[in-house]
C-alpha cells in the first residue's frame, strides 16, 4: 500500500515538474532504505540540485502540510515537525533554524530542497541516520547494510602487507598493471576506509580508493617492489595482499613521500643499520605559512608582508627540524593562497604529530606588541553544542568543506576537539621558548576559534611571531637572523614537548 | 489512532506557525530574569488560545533603552562598552537589529569602531535556543583588517555586545550577504554560532594575560 502511494506520488511529480518545464538533472537519485529502494527525479536551479522532499519521504508514514498562505510547507513524523519556508534558505528544526545551501522551492504543493541539506533535515525529522553518497548519487535513510572494508597497511623492512578486511563476504579482483595493482570490488554500494594513504619504505608509495558503479583500491607501487602475492581468507573475510622488495642490497631510502618537501630526511649520524627497519617511525611535522597570494594577511608600516614573513619563518624551521632527524613538510612553499581547510587536510594527509600554523598579527593600535601561541577554543565545551554536534557530526558535504561553500554550517569537523589537552600542552612549550630566545613581550598563551586549527587531528598550534604592524617589530621580523631565533624557538620547544609526550605520540 | 496523530500535528504546526507571529507580543520576556520564565509559558498558551490572527506590533517609537556596545580601545587594550540609548522594540530580532545597526555605526566617542563602515544589517534571527544569526552586506569583507588582533576584536565587539545586552542570546553566527562565511580575514572561523569571549574586554586585561583562559574576575 505504501509502496503505491509512493509510485503515485512519483508519477505525480513528474508530471508536475514536467509541467512546470523544469529541466531535469541527467541521473535520477536513489533513495535506499531498509525497506525501500526508489529513483526521484531532481531539478537544478542555477548550480544547486535539488529534490522534492515530499517525495523523497513518500511511504514512510510522514504528514505533510501546505501553508499556502504563509508559503511553507510542514512535514510532521512521530511529534516531529519540520517546516520549510518558500524562496528562504531556512528550515525551522525543533524551533531552531537550520540554514541550507539555497532556498528552498514551495510550488504546486511540491517542496524542493537543496539535495546535500536533506540529511541533516531528515535525520531529525525520521529519527534516524540519512546520508547522501554523492559520487553514488544515493541517499542513504536509516541503518542501511552496506558492507565496510576496512584497508590496512603494514610496512616491514622488506615487505608490504595490505589487508582488506571486509564486514561480509564481497567478491575481491586483482589485476595488476604498470607501476599499480588495482583490487576492484564489483559492487557500487560499499563502503572502504583507509587507514593510511601513503607509505614509506619505497615498496609501495599510495592507496587510493576510487568510488563509482565499482569501487577500485588502487595500489601504486614504488622503486623498491619486486612482486606481489595475494590471498583470500574466510572468517573474517578478507584479502592480504603482499609486496615483497628487491633484495635489499642497496640502503634504504627512507621518506619515500617527501614529495611536497624540498628538504629530504636525512637522519643525523645515519641512525639504525640498513638492515634492521626504522624502530619508530620518524615525527612528522606539518608547518603552515599563514595566508600567501592575493591573502597578504598583515602589513608593516614600512611594507613587510605578513605572507612572506611566515614562509620565511617556516622555511627556516623545516630546515632546523630536518636536522633533527624529523620529517618536515609545508603547506606551501611558494607565494599562492591555499585554502584553510586544505592547509590541515595537508596535514591530516601526512599523519602529523603536530601541526604549526605560522603567522604575524596586526593591531589597529600601532603600539601593540609581543608575540602569543593560540590553541583551539572549541565551543563543544559548551553542552548545547555538544548536543548539536553529536545530531550533526555524521555529516559530511560531498567533497568536503571547500572554499566558499555554503555547506560549511553543517560540517562539524571535531577532529582538533580531542588534542585540545596536548595542543594547550605543545602551546605552553612553544611559548616558553619563544620568550627565552626572543625576549620579545608576551601576550600569553590563548585560546580563539581559528578556522585552520579546527579540523586539525592532531596537536596543532598558531603561533603569532610578532606584530607586522608595530614599526620595531616589524625590523626584527624581517630579518633573517630574527627568523632564525624564532624558528629555533618554535622547534625547542616542539622537542620539549616531544619528550614530555614521546611514548603516547610515536604511534 | 491515525486521527489523533493528525490533531496532534496539526496542533503543533498551528503552534509553531503561531509562536513566531506572536512573538512581538510575548518575547519581552525573554530578556528578563530567569524567574519569569513559567509566566512566559503561560502568556504564550494565552496568546496561542486568544489570537491565531497575527497582529503588526505598533512601533515602540517613544520608548528607547541604553544598551553597551563594544568598540575597540585606541591604545590596544581590547573592548570598552559605551553605552547608547537605542529605540526599543518587543520583538528580540528587531532589537538586536537595531543594535548591530549601531554598532557599524561606530563610536561616537573616538573609539576604534572595528566594523564601521564595513557593511549593513541585512536580517537577524534569533532561533529558540539562542542563536542569534546576523545576516551582513558583503561589504564588511572589504573592509581591510589589519590582522589577526584586528580580527578577532572585530567580531568579538558584535559578538560580545549582543551576548552581553541579551543575556537569552548564548551564541551568535555572523552571516555574510546571506551565506555562511569561513571567516573575515583568515582566522577566526565563522562557520558556526560563536560564544563570546570575555578576555577580550580591556577591563580583563588589568591583570597580564594569564595562560589558558582564567575567568574575569
Amino acid at each position: 500500500m505504501n509502496d503505491g502511494l509512493a509510485l503515485r506520488s512519483s508519477l505525480l511529480s513528474l508530471l508536475v515538474l514536467g509541467s512546470a518545464g523544469v529541466p531535469a538533472a541527467a541521473e535520477p537519485v536513489v533513495i535506499l532504505s531498509d525497506t525501500h529502494r526508489r529513483e526521484v527525479a531532481s531539478v537544478t536551479r542555477g548550480t544547486v540540485e535539488m529534490l522534492p522532499i515530499d517525495i523523497v519521504v513518500a511511504g514512510m508514514g510522514v504528514t505533510t502540510r501546505t501553508d499556502a498562505a504563509a508559503g511553507s510547507v510542514s512535514l510532521g513524523y512521530q511529534g516531529r515537525e519540520l517546516i520549510l519556508y518558500h524562496n528562504k534558505s531556512l528550515a525551522s528544526v525543533a524551533g531552531d533554524l537550520r540554514l541550507l545551501s539555497a532556498p528552498s522551492i514551495v510550488a504546486d504543493g511540491r517542496c524542493l530542497v537543496p539535495i546535500d541539506g536533506l540529511p541533516l533535515l531528515l535525520r531529525y525529522l525520521l529519527g534516524k541516520p540519512v546520508e547522501w553518497r554523492a559520487p553514488l548519487r544515493m541517499l542513504l535513510v536509516g541503518d542501511v547494510k552496506i558492507p565496510r572494508i576496512d584497508v590496512s597497511a603494514f610496512v616491514s623492512g622488506d615487505s608490504v602487507r595490505i589487508v582488506l578486511e571486509s564486514s561480509e563476504k564481497v567478491p575481491f579482483r586483482v589485476s595488476q598493471g604498470e607501476g599499480r595493482v588495482a583490487v576492484v570490488i564489483p559492487r557500487d554500494l560499499v563502503e572502504v576506509k583507509l587507514e593510511q594513504e601513503r607509505l614509506t619504505g619505497g615498496i609501495v608509495e599510495l592507496l587510493q580508493h576510487s568510488p563509482g558503479k565499482e569501487n577500485v583500491v588502487t595500489v601504486t607501487l614504488g622503486k623498491r617492489f619486486q612482486n606481489l602475492k595475494a590471498s583470500e581468507q574466510e572468517s573474517p573475510p578478507r584479502l592480504v595482499l603482499e609486496f615483497f622488495a628487491v633484495p635489499a642490497t642497496a640502503s634504504p631510502t627512507p621518506a619515500a613521500s617527501a614529495a611536497s618537501s624540498g628538504s629530504t630526511s636525512t637522519p643525523e649520524g645515519a641512525g639504525p643499520k640498513a638492515a634492521t627497519p626504522l624502530p619508530r617511525a620518524p615525527r612528522i611535522v606539518v608547518i603552515d605559512p599563514g595566508h600567501g597570494g592575493a591573502m597578504v594577511g598583515a602589513q608593516g608600516p614600512a611594507g613587510a608582508l605578513e605572507k612572506d614573513v611566515t614562509l620565511a619563518i617556516a622555511r627556516k624551521l623545516r630546515a632546523a627540524i630536518a636536522n633533527l632527524g624529523y620529517q618536515a613538510f609545508l603547506t606551501r612553499d611558494k607565494d599562492e593562497d591555499v585554502a584553510l581547510d586544505q592547509r590541515t587536510a595537508i596535514a591530516n594527509n601526512f599523519k602529523a604529530d603536530v601541526f604549526v600554523s605560522i603567522h604575524a598579527n596586526g593591531s589597529r593600535a600601532g603600539g601593540a606588541k609581543g608575540s602569543e601561541v593560540y590553541f583551539l577554543a572549541h565551543e563543544a565545551s559548551d553542552s548545547e553544542a555538544r548536543r548539536l554536534a553529536m545530531t550533526e557530526g555524521a555529516f559530511v558535504p560531498p567533497g568536503g568543506a571547500s572554499p566558499g561553500s555554503d555547506l560549511a554550517l553543517i560540517l562539524w569537523n571535531m577532529a582538533q576537539a580531542e588534542h585540545l589537552e596536548e595542543s594547550s600542552v605543545l602551546a605552553s612549550r612553544v611559548h616558553e621558548a619563544l620568550g627565552e630566545a626572543t625576549g620579545a613581550a608576551s601576550r600569553g598563551v590563548k585560546q580563539a576559534p581559528f578556522r585552520v586549527l579546527v579540523g586539525a587531528a592532531m596537536p596543532a598550534v598558531l603561533v603569532e611571531v610578532g606584530f607586522l604592524s608595530n614599526a620595531d617589530e616589524e625590523k626584527l621580523l624581517v630579518n633573517d637572523a630574527y627568523q632564525g631565533r624564532v624558528a629555533g624557538a618554535i622547534l625547542r620547544g616542539m622537542a620539549r614537548y616531544f619528550e614530555r609526550h614521546g611514548a603516547s605520540a610515536a604511534n | 489512532m491515525r486521527k489523533a496523530d493528525l490533531a496532534i500535528g496539526i496542533g503543533l504546526g498551528a503552534l509553531l506557525v503561531v509562536v513566531p507571529l506572536t512573538a512581538h507580543r510575548w518575547s519581552r520576556w525573554l530578556r528578563q530574569p530567569v524567574a519569569a520564565a513559567d509566566e512566559a509559558t503561560a502568556a504564550t498558551d494565552a496568546d496561542v488560545d486568544r489570537e491565531p490572527e497575527p497582529t503588526e506590533a505598533p512601533a515602540d517609537v517613544h520608548r528607547t533603552i541604553n544598551v553597551k556596545l563594544l568598540f575597540e580601545e585606541p591604545g590596544g587594550a581590547g573592548l570598552v562598552p559605551e553605552e547608547r540609548s537605542v529605540a526599543y522594540h518587543a520583538n528580540l530580532s528587531r532589537q538586536l537589529r537595531v543594535v548591530v545597526d549601531e554598532l557599524l555605526r561606530g563610536s561616537l566617542a573616538g573609539k576604534v569602531s572595528p566594523l564601521a563602515g564595513g557593511g549593513r544589517v541585512q536580517e537577524v534571527f534569533v532561533t529558540a535556543r539562542g542563536v542569534a544569526y546576523v545576516d551582513i552586506s558583503k561589504e564588511i569583507a572589504d573592509k581591510p583588517l589589519p590582522g589577526e588582533t584586528a580580527e578577532m576584536l572585530a567580531v568579538f565587539s558584535l559578538v560580545n555586545s549582543i551576548t552581553m545586552n541579551f543575556p537569552a542570546v548564548k551564541r551568535v553566527q555572523i552571516l555574510i550577504d546571506g551565506r555562511i562565511a569561513e571567516t573575515l580575514g583568515g582566522h577566526v572561523d565563522l562557520s558556526r554560532p560563536l560564544l563570546p569571549d570575555p578576555t577580550l574586554l580591556a577591563s580583563s586585561r588589568a591583570v597580564p594575560a594569564v595562560p589558558a583562559a582564567t575567568p574575569a574576575s
